[in-house]
């Protein structure tokens, strides 16, 4: 890994297009601004983490939400569905979906 | 289904195959990946090719979220052709379905190409409460 020294105000530059600056450090604590492309994601690493996590726990509980939906499939010929609050995400497959069938 | 220039292009009415080339974030090697539709709902199951243990329910992030991929879109993260999913997770006890918006997925059903972003905004929340309800 490379070990770079910075001051608040100073920056690195990476690759043609990204420049990170130390805007100010506050005990142990570093404030940085990021200026890069829409193209490049810039996150926070515990967040990929948290995203990581967020995937295995959904294949982990696949089979508890089957179940927890199961009233709603069967009761769908209504137009039911899971629901964000009274919206819905009903509709069936030819809702806003990519339209697997 | 032939593709349009207004609407993303649909997947054949079987399940479909889509190539995730960059994986799942954090896990790069499930790659090929198999979306069908749940019968008689507006959810879909992806189950990876690659690993058949690894699986999930998702829904369109529009239906966890109206507007989710206008605002995707206009932040030049998703295409016009794209579609946006947000995986379903159970959390909690009692237990109570949540959605990722912080990870959703965004899928080319013309190429059958896929793509797990990672969004750092508190407005794409990593488990949005989903209510059931009709």
């Amino acid at each position: 890994m490379l070990v770079l020294t910075r001051r608040s105000g100073q920056s690195i530059q990476i690759g043609p297009d990204v420049e990170v600056r130390v805007v100010r450090v506050e005990g142990d604590r570093v404030v940085l601004g990021i200026a890069a492309p829409r193209r490049v994601a810039v996150v926070r690493s515990e967040l990929i983490e948290q995203v990581s996590g967020e995937v295995r726990d959904a294949s982990d509980t696949r089979a508890k939400l089957r179940i927890m939906l199961a009233p709603r499939v069967t009761s769908s010929a209504a137009g039911s569905g899971i629901a964000p609050g009274a919206d819905g995400i009903g509709g069936g497959p030819e809702g806003d979906g990519p339209g697997v069938a | 289904m032939p593709a349009s220039e207004e609407q993303p292009v649909s997947p054949p009415t079987a399940a479909a195959e889509i190539v995730f080339p960059d994986g799942l974030v954090g896990l790069p090697a499930l790659v090929r990946h198999r979306l069908s539709a749940v019968p008689d709902t507006a959810l879909y199951e992806i189950v990876s090719d690659d690993d058949p243990a690894i699986g999930f329910i998702a829904a369109t992030a529009d239906s966890v979220r109206p507007g989710t991929t206008d605002a995707l879109r206009e932040r030049g993260l998703v295409g016009e052709q794209e579609w946006v999913l947000a995986i379903l997770s159970v959390h909690g006890d009692p237990p109570a379905i949540t959605a990722n918006l912080a990870g959703p997925l965004v899928i080319d059903m013309q190429q059958a190409i896929a793509r797990q972003l990672v969004i750092e905004d508190p407005e794409f929340p990593l488990q949005v409460p989903v209510s059931e309800g009709g």
